[in-house]
């Protein structure tokens, strides 16, 4: 007896060599196989189905209905229309988070990739040493969202702390960091580009991947180092960059832990550490406000599909693929 | 073979079974056929351990129902109660403060409770646990606001601790007068400006119901808070309590006993309730003592809100009763409980636990033994409709002026708007 490959193959293969239609017989019997394929992959897809459907279409379409609603988890929702929506623009408190998300968000992305892209073209030198820099780089993204790694943040930048401890030594008088509402921001901006591993990893193949002729022939045309980054290196990877960009923006706008952490889940001190998703999430679970929540959510959806959008528009003005005239 | 409807029913099965497993926790059969109670607080694992001997009590008590429980952190508590609320799926009897209760009995979540025999328990402060006139609540203990501070550095200054019923000015001065004992870096007290419940003691001492009135309206105006900020205010800037920023690093930090300055050897006098004087002392390697909290101009600033059980809209009655009553009648219960959840209002109980006392227990028992009965304020529910919004606003003011990045009369004028706005 053949196994099953070899049965699928025959029945493919005679699908596509048969110059005339097949019998009713032989197009009985594919699709019977073609069943029992079906079956299976139904079998395997299901799991997933079931996810989809169940953790993320149905909240997702729950969240849309809640977003109507006047609904604090205690008693059924009841419909107020577009009233969550009106009032997130009488909040002073919403606006604050607001205006706190887009700083962190065009602050730090581009120090994020700035800082990434410098230390992936530092790392492009081939030496038995790279993969072991390229591994400790690489570190403090997988720690640095984590809870640890936020406590850590508030001992260095607190006050007292190791940062102003060490500015004291060398005889300059700070304030804490993160105690600071003119600094607190900041801090966690520097966390952020501090977690610039991923973006990182994938310049570096990027760079890996370069065509070198390009590179020397720009050497030979008298091309320095930084002409050559600044026309060459950098116009090549604008691809790279926007895949970038567009991960690390969506990322930073929905920053949440360590805004959390660091502020002991207030936003503060005086809302200078309130991401919108922290707001978010006193909003739906400190004041049940579960259904203004909801609303926040979908205005921050609409938000980053909006710049999301913006980014693809423009790139077509600064992205250079390598099939673009 | 596997056919689409047994692949599709089995998919469907695996999904069901997902969903079974989400289940919470309501009362289930016990073995034996008797009912198990799920019971739920929030805590540490001390308390855990307390909480579950007296569970294991009642178990034996009332078989073969028996009682199962679980406990979070404060933070990761209310959290999962408005889920299981959500999800109609919430425990039998149920830890409450008096910040949440209003709102759960209001949306018919919570049991009026049933007429219980609790033996010799002082009812005169069960107002706490009702809401809109029926009880739904039963306390604990009593508990209210002291100082607590550090015996051997207060000791060290040769300064006089002041006797009971000293005002808040004459806190201050002897504040002022051990500053000048102490070392660099070293504070006479805490700085107890962001603290609520002490503010809710200034308020009571000012002869107001509390930060809301029983119709749940606000329960300050400007002056109270003025003078509040400008209190702690005047402290810091004679170096009698630590640096702002140090004080916001506290509280980014978490608060709490582990935090707070006395523990760290930096203060010598902080404050929190009584319930967790123990928490307090279990943390910081020195002996530390009690004095009362300051008083006001109109009376002493005692207060006291609730912080007890409450039943499942839900719950099997008869065995919430007889649970109910062992938790608070029975002297193995007492004992097991301890101080742990404030001064038990069962003269019964507190005589058993003088017999024994040692370490923080006996220094309660020194602090009550020194004072008159203290009757504190009761305090009514939070309104239902709060929220955090009061703690938002009050943090805010407190960080804008701990950090310089505003005055008293600007924090203060923001501070009113905010209430104002969080109060309706």
């Amino acid at each position: 007896m053949a196994s099953q490959p070899d049965e699928l193959q025959t029945v493919i293969q005679t699908a596509v060599s048969s110059p005339r239609p097949a019998t009713s017989g032989a197009r009985g019997h594919s699709r019977r196989r073609f069943g029992y394929y079906r079956g299976l992959v139904y079998f395997f897809v299901m799991p997933w189905v079931i996810g989809f459907l169940g953790f993320t279409l149905g909240p997702t379409l729950a969240s849309l209905y809640f977003s109507f609603t006047d609904y604090n988890l205690l008693s059924s929702p009841k419909w107020v229309g577009l009233t969550n929506y009106a009032a997130l623009l009488d909040d002073r408190r919403y606006k604050a988070a607001v205006i706190v998300t887009i700083k962190y968000v065009v602050i730090g992305v581009p120090v994020k990739l700035a800082v990434a892209l410098l230390v992936a073209v530092l790392l492009r030198e081939t030496s038995k040493l790279v993969s072991v820099y390229r591994a400790i780089f690489y570190v403090p993204s997988l720690l640095g969202g984590s809870v640890a790694i936020a406590v850590l943040w508030r001992q260095m930048f607190g006050d007292p702390g190791l940062v102003k401890s060490l500015l004291a030594l060398v005889g300059i008088d700070s304030q804490g960091w993160l105690t600071s509402p003119s600094t607190a921001l900041s801090t966690l901006i520097i966390l952020e580009a501090w977690q610039f591993g991923a973006p990182m990893i994938i310049f570096l193949a990027a760079l890996r991947q370069m065509p070198q002729e390009l590179n020397e022939a720009a050497m030979v045309d008298g091309a320095g180092t930084w002409q050559r980054f600044w026309h060459l290196t950098i116009p090549l990877l604008t691809p790279i960059i926007f895949f970038n960009l567009i991960l690390q923006m969506i990322g930073s706008f929905q920053a949440f832990s360590s805004a959390f952490i660091v502020s002991n889940g207030t936003g503060g001190p005086v809302n200078s550490t309130l991401f919108y998703t922290l707001y978010l999430y006193i909003q739906g679970f400190g004041n049940l406000q579960m259904g203004y929540a909801t609303a926040m959510a979908w205005v921050l959806l609409a938000i980053i599909a909006l710049v999301t959008g913006g980014l693809f528009f423009s790139a077509k003005y600064w992205v250079f693929y390598g099939d673009s005239q | 073979m596997f056919t689409r409807r047994t692949l599709i029913g089995a998919g469907g099965l695996a999904a069901l079974g997902t969903v079974a497993g989400c289940s919470g926790g309501k009362s289930n059969g016990a073995s034996g056929g008797g009912v198990q109670l799920s019971v739920i607080w929030w805590g540490d694992a001390n308390t855990a351990k307390q909480f579950n001997q007296v569970l294991n009590l009642y178990g034996k008590i009332d078989h073969p129902n028996n009682a199962k429980g679980q406990f979070l952190a404060w933070g990761d508590y209310w959290d999962k109660l408005a889920t299981l609320a959500a999800a109609k799926k919430m425990p039998d009897v149920m830890a409450f403060n008096g910040d949440n209760l209003p709102k759960y009995a209001k949306n018919g979540l919570l049991m009026e409770l049933p007429k219980v025999d609790l033996g010799d328990y002082d009812t005169s402060g069960l107002s706490t646990g009702k809401y809109d006139g029926k009880l739904y609540g039963i306390n604990f203990a009593t508990e209210y606001v002291v100082l607590m501070y550090n015996q051997k550095m207060a000791e060290g200054t040769g300064v006089a601790v002041p006797p009971d019923g000293s005002s808040w000015d004459d806190w201050a001065t002897y504040f002022a007068d051990m500053q000048r004992h102490l070392k660099t870096g070293v504070y006479a007290s805490d700085d107890l400006s962001p603290n609520g419940n002490v503010f809710l003691s200034w308020l009571i001492g000012r002869g107001k119901q509390g930060i809301w009135n029983a119709d749940g309206s606000m329960g300050y105006d400007r002056d109270d808070a003025y003078s509040w900020f400008s209190y702690w205010a005047n402290l810091r800037s004679r170096k009698i309590v630590p640096p702002g920023p140090q004080t916001v690093a506290a509280g980014q930090a978490g608060g709490g006993p582990a935090n707070n300055p006395t523990t760290k050897g930096t203060a010598v006098y902080t404050s929190d309730t009584i319930t967790n004087f123990p928490a307090n002392q279990s943390v910081n390697p020195h002996k530390m003592s009690l004095a009362s909290c300051p008083v006001g101009p109109a009376r002493r600033g005692e207060w006291h809100s609730f912080y007890g059980w409450t039943v499942s809209a839900k719950a099997p009655v008869d065995a919430i009763k007889e649970f109910l009553h062992v938790w608070f009648t029975n002297p193995k219960a007492w004992k097991a409980i301890g101080f742990s959840n404030g001064i038990p209002v069962s003269q019964k109980a507190l005589d058993l636990l003088s017999e024994d006392a040692t370490g923080p227990a006996k220094t309660i028992l020194q602090f009550l033994d020194k004072k008159y009965p203290i009757k504190p304020v009761p305090i009514p529910g939070a309104p239902a409709t709060l929220g955090s919004n009061f703690d938002t606003a009050f943090s805010q003011a407190n960080d804008a002026i701990l950090s310089g990045s505003s005055s008293v009369d600007a924090a203060v004028k923001q501070f009113m708007n905010d209430s104002e706005q969080a109060f309706g």
